[in-house]
């Protein structure tokens, strides 16, 4: 028995078990340490919900309650929800609807539903969204868990309902003539989720298995809540890794004395600056070389943000490791900080890394870590004969990723003496690459395992824990775990830039003919991402209206805050919302219709790109011109289901206090890095028939692992069910560059296509010897079979016999990679329908519609996930987020609540449209769709507001006084001017 | 947890007056769902997951009143009282927040008075986003009897230090009719009693103005309640 601890009897699932648990120990570590790793970790202040249990049939929140409280007590975990093989009819809606992405909160959504249909078994949708309120979810939106519960309940009711259909439609040729089903007009105030609506030109080429609603085939495991996630796995001997962090914005280390933490009784190691050797790195995981600077280090004497890293410690418990980390003495010596990036560039701003061994900093100084300026045409010739120059200044905030699953990291030695890295990263192989000179192994020593992710957005494309973790590990000789709490979540991981976003455009007989974009990048203390970030917005927001003369010019500026990195949108999205307003603003001022006015000028099929050579992603980019598009489909559709010109004109006669809005904002985005981006993917053929798919790709919620599987199953003729997916691990997946920058379907996907063909030819080959047939490439492969023109046929399970064991005996498996010089572009077009509260400032968001062209949607469901989720992400970067220090650099918003996410109740009625093209490069013409999702949202309710208000907002987040503010100037103007 | 047998809400009459009581160990969950429970109760508890309802009882409620400040909000303006085991007398909750008063003792119960004749009632708040904290809100509640005001209680949220407080400006209305012009007045008078604090959600300058906002638009409701006859 642990000292001050008890015996506990919990009766979990109907079984008892009696634990040894600690006076202190919270019920869901308790649980988790009984392995029922359902139970997750999110925030440990009750704020996520993603730990709720049922006790006694009613939801609670296991971090909250002391395990010793729970004796004696009937405990439902999601793993007793099953009967044995069979799922409950919660776990089979959720898998059905797509309700399961990352998966990590979905084990607590599925013991509230239950809850609540115990309850009530005929909830009505607010009733659904109420109970579902309290667990926090990143990743749907709640559409499709919304859609699961009432689905679960009507199953539970009825005993059975209808399959899940997606709507087809054929394009027209005319899309302003376009008609859709009547739910999409949402006409009535019905606000029911609805399965996306997929429109298909006609002359579109027959698939299988793409663009069937596929179930993800991680979803059972997910709503299983079986043990898949990096923590879910406790090693023999683990020791528990714990973080010390700066209490101070900017500050030398003058003495660091961690003798009272090592000489606690058991405490295994801690680690100082003093005991790393110091190699400088930068933490972004890009493809290598990454950009500079390189200034970092794993820990370092000098502290640049509260939150950075001072000391790790590793120790027999959590507990313990968290009381050996009050037990080190660091002296600081404290220096003049800067919060503000316009402030920091100044003369007597202090410099923030003054340290002799980092270089590539452009001028370290004035804390410029980048400088950008790039250009094409005459750009002030442009201006000086535009009819109209026309600017405007747009400030967007600092974003935290806030995904459910906090960083988590387990590193351990094998059998073999090598280092295995488990970690809930986007990028296990740059991690791998980046961590080897860090910790003194060669890559060839080090392993890298990526389980499944609870989320990430950008902020696991990073090197946060892994190297820490390792050096523990090697200090120790022992299985170390390290997991940041939530709080350092916000303070010690990373988040969006916030920018200032300077246009000034040129406009002549309504063309755009010039335009300037400056924008100014905080990347607070490191300037990981900071070059890459600013780079693609200012290629984004140049390329959208793609005039001929356009210059960028870019400062990255150092301060001392937690650091920026990736979060998805990266960098367009802060300059589209300036464009699209500036947009906006320009079609009011010149008398234009502001939809026209964007219609005439948006990049069109056929055109080149002028932006892209000079603005590769941190280093020189290749020509590109927009080969597919269905903008003009998007907006004409989307100005059709939101019935915009008439709820405007409606719009201009309003009164009251509460007024209607109705908005609108075109966006793209891209699908991976153009020359850089690389993918691999190999297929293995089994005795069978089935075939391993081994992929680099990393599948973090988003699907790709399920999209992949379809392109492959789709190549060989075979059902998805065919394909054992395993994906990404260092030591038995092909390189894949990681999940990011909008890659993973098109270039993750060219590579599966690749390996599917390589290996069909294969399949063909060995069949024809089979058949003695002289021309293998007539075989055709369907429905897992090989079929001769002859008629004559054989399965793939007697190929793969064949082939294995009886002529010409080889393994059927082919590898393949993919990188491409196109980067195609998704569209979109973003619609929003707001009220407005004049006397307040209150903005409620009513409806969100995106209709999106990323080329063929290869399942709709997953896509729709990613639209729903990225516009629910958005809401927050548009209304509610940012980050909020004081002056003393602390966060005053670190945690969920004061840094509010937007809940199930309180959603506005999101719907999605696709309209397919056939982009040629794309694997079966498809693009991109995560980030894309994101773009839109904040321009078009700014675009929103002003019909509502005539008032421009220019500021993010729209909080409630800045549109206040707004009116109260718009009112005291109209009074003077009256 | 709750596994113990628990007492329910009741009802007690006494003479013509009738009291709602409930039960200190009662989790607010009870509370939410309760047929009896006053509409203001639903609307205040909405606030917090069902998850937080279930574990936090009404004990715990006003003893840490951040953690529900509209639910607290919510009992200031319906008049709530704390019942103590082995007192008699009970404390008038705006005297147990601040621990004014007697407020030592095992708390067995909060008692509000219920069917009150003439009584109607509103609530409004502003925040970033439906669900989010408010960043003001108001809770008014109004007993009006042949045109005339017998009792006014304003409980505020976000324009004081503490979490939630009654303003004694809207006492203004008492014996008074309650129309526009009264109104006005006592939006006036309760934004100059205010005392807000800035944050990054809102200034005080803003809290202020939304103070008069809320505080007019409850009041404004509470009249129409009135005069379509809307009232227990």
């Amino acid at each position: 028995m642990k000292n001050d601890s008890q015996n506990i009897t919990l009766i979990i699932n109907g079984v008892s078990k009696s634990l040894s648990v600690g006076k202190k120990e919270s019920l869901l570590d308790a649980l988790r340490s009984a392995s029922y790793f359902s139970v997750k970790s999110g925030c440990d202040s009750g704020d996520c919900g993603v730990c709720t249990i049922l006790m006694e049939g009613r939801p609670v929140r296991s971090c909250m309650i002391r395990a010793m409280e729970a004796d004696g007590v009937n405990i439902t975990t999601v793993e007793g929800l099953s009967q044995g093989e069979k799922l409950h009819p919660i776990q089979e809606a959720f898998i059905e609807t797509g309700a399961v992405q990352c998966g990590f909160c979905t084990p607590s959504q599925v013991l509230v539903a239950k809850a609540l249909l115990d309850e009530n078994p005929n909830p009505s949708e607010e009733e659904v969204r109420g109970a579902m309120s309290g667990v926090l979810c990143r990743c749907t939106g709640y559409v499709r868990t919304t859609e699961a519960v009432l689905r679960a309940a009507a199953v539970l009711r009825e005993g059975e309902t209808e399959p899940v259909m997606i709507p087809q439609q054929i394009l027209p040729a005319e899309s302003k003539q376009i008609t859709l089903p009547e739910a999409y007009y949402r006409k009535g105030g019905n606000t029911a989720p609805l399965p996306p609506l997929v429109f298909t030109p006609q002359e579109m080429s027959q698939t299988q298995v793409i663009g069937k609603p596929e179930v993800k085939v991680d979803a059972e495991k997910l709503v299983r809540g079986r043990p898949v996630f990096a923590d879910d796995q406790q090693p023999e001997g683990l020791l528990y890794g714990a973080l010390l962090t700066s209490p101070h914005a900017h500050a030398r280390i003058v003495n660091i004395d961690a003798s009272q933490a090592r000489a606690m009784p058991g405490v295994h190691a801690v680690l100082t600056y003093e005991d790393i050797p110091r190699i400088k790195y930068a933490s972004g995981g890009q493809s290598y070389p990454q950009p500079p600077p390189y200034d970092q280090v794993c820990l370092d004497n000098k502290v640049r943000h509260v939150g950075d890293r001072v000391a790790v410690v590793a120790a027999e418990t959590k507990y313990l490791a968290e009381n050996a980390l009050r037990l080190i003495h660091v002296e600081y010596e404290l220096l003049p900080l800067v919060l503000d990036p316009v402030e920091a560039m100044q003369e007597d701003a202090p410099v923030i890394h003054d340290e002799p061994d980092t270089e590539g900093i452009y001028d370290s100084q004035h804390n410029v870590v980048h400088r950008i300026d790039a250009q094409v045409g005459d750009v002030e010739t442009a201006f000086s004969s535009a009819e109209h120059v026309l600017e405007g200044e747009y400030h967007t905030p600092k974003q935290q990723q806030a995904h459910l699953e906090t960083h988590v990291c387990i590193t351990y030695w094998d059998e073999d003496d090598r280092l295995v890295i488990r970690s809930s990263t986007q990028v296990p192989f740059h991690i791998r690459r980046m961590v080897a000179p860090l910790i003194g192994l060669p890559v060839k020593r080090i392993r890298v395992i990526k389980p499944r992710i609870g989320g990430g957005f950008g902020n696991k494309q990073e090197l946060i824990l892994e190297d820490l973790c390792a050096h523990l590990t090697l200090k120790t000789g022992r299985p170390v775990r390290m997991e940041l709490t939530r709080r350092q979540e916000f303070s010690s991981t990373r988040s969006r830039h916030p920018n200032l976003v300077r246009y000034k455009i040129g406009v002549t007989n309504g063309k755009l003919v010039a335009a300037d974009l400056y924008l100014l990048g905080d990347t607070g203390a490191y300037g990981a991402h900071g070059l890459t970030v600013q780079m693609v917005g200012g290629f984004k927001g140049l390329t959208l209206y793609n005039p001929p003369n356009a210059r960028f010019v870019s400062d990255v500026v150092y301060t001392n805050k937690p650091p920026t990195g990736a979060f998805r949108g990266y960098g367009a999205m802060q300059c589209q919302f300036g464009i699209e307003v500036l947009m906006e603003e320009i079609a009011e001022q010149l008398n234009l219709d502001v939809v026209e006015f964007k219609r005439d000028n948006w990049l069109k099929i056929g055109e080149p790109m002028h932006m892209a050579k000079v603005l590769g992603e941190g280093r020189e980019g290749f020509e590109q011109m927009l080969e597919s598009s269905a903008l003009e489909q998007c907006v004409d559709i989307g100005l059709e289901a939101m019935d915009f010109y008439a709820k405007r004109e409606a719009n201009r006669r309003q009164s009251g206090h509460l007024r209607r809005g109705m908005g609108i904002a075109v966006v793209m985005h891209g699908s991976g890095i153009a020359g850089l981006d690389m993918a691999a993917a190999t297929l293995k053929m089994n005795d069978d028939g089935s075939f391993n798919l081994l992929m680099g790709a990393t599948d973090l919620g988003t699907g790709s692992d399920t999209i992949l599987a379809q392109i492959a199953a789709e190549s060989l003729g075979i059902p998805v069910d065919d394909l054992i997916v395993y994906s990404s691990d260092t030591d038995f997946t092909p390189f894949d560059k990681g999940a990011y920058a909008s890659s993973t379907t098109y270039i993750s996907g060219g590579a599966v296509r690749k390996a599917a063909l390589k290996i069909k030819i294969q399949i063909q080959e060995h069949a024809a010897l089979m058949l003695d047939l002289d021309d293998p490439a007539k075989l055709e492969l369907k429905d897992r079979k090989v079929l001769a023109p002859d008629g004559r046929s054989l399965t793939l399970e007697e190929v793969a016999l064949n082939s294995l064991h009886q002529m010409n005996q080889h393994q059927i498996m082919a590898t393949a990679s993919h990188m491409s010089y196109k980067s195609p572009p998704p569209t979109a077009a973003q619609f929003a329908e707001i009220a407005v509260d004049i006397e307040t400032g209150q903005i409620t968001v009513e409806r969100l519609l995106m209709v999106v062209d990323c080329g063929r949607v290869i399942n709709p469901i997953t896509a729709a996930g990613q639209v729903e989720g990225g516009m629910a992400q958005a809401l927050g970067f548009a209304l509610t987020e940012d980050m909020i220090f004081d002056v003393e650099g602390h966060l005053v918003n670190d945690r969920f609540g004061p840094y509010h996410i937007f809940k199930a109740d309180e959603m506005p009625v999101m719907d999605v449209i696709f309209v397919q093209t056939d982009d040629p490069s794309g694997p079966y013409g498809a693009k991109s769709v995560a980030e894309i999702s994101i773009d839109g949202v904040a321009p078009a309710l700014v675009s929103a507001l002003h019909d509502a208000t005539s008032v421009w907002v220019r500021e993010l987040p729209l909080y409630p006084e800045q549109v206040w503010q707004a009116l109260q100037r718009k009112t005291d103007k109209e009074i003077n001017n009256a | 947890m709750h596994t113990k047998q628990m007492k329910a809400i009741q009802v007690i009459s006494s003479g013509e007056h009738k009291t709602l009581s409930i039960p200190a160990d009662l989790p607010l969950q009870f509370v939410y769902k309760a047929d009896q429970s006053h509409e203001l109760f639903h609307q205040s508890l909405d606030r917090l997951s069902w998850q937080r309802r279930d574990e936090t009882t009404v004990l715990y409620s006003i003893l840490s009143p951040d953690m529900a400040p509209q639910w607290i909000s919510a009992l200031l303006a319906l008049g709530a009282e704390v019942v103590f085991a082995e007192r008699e007398q009970s404390t008038p909750l705006e005297d147990f927040l601040p621990r004014v008063g007697p407020h030592s003792g095992e708390i067995t119960a909060l008692r509000i008075p219920q069917d009150v004749p003439g009584r109607v009632w509103a609530e409004e708040y502003v925040s970033t986003a439906p669900s989010a904290a408010p960043i003001v809100s108001v809770f008014a509640v109004v007993d009006i009897l042949e045109d005339t005001v017998q009792h006014a209680r304003l409980a505020l949220t976000g324009v004081w230090r503490e979490n939630a407080r009654l303003a004694d400006a809207i006492q203004t209305l008492v014996g008074g009719p309650l129309n526009s012009k009264s109104i006005q007045r006592a939006a006036n008078a309760v934004e100059a009693e205010v005392a807000p604090q800035s944050d990054f959600l809102g200034s005080s300058d803003y809290r202020r103005a939304m103070s008069a906002v809320l505080t007019r638009r409850v009041l404004d409701q509470c009249q129409n309640y009135a005069e379509k006859g809307d009232i227990t």
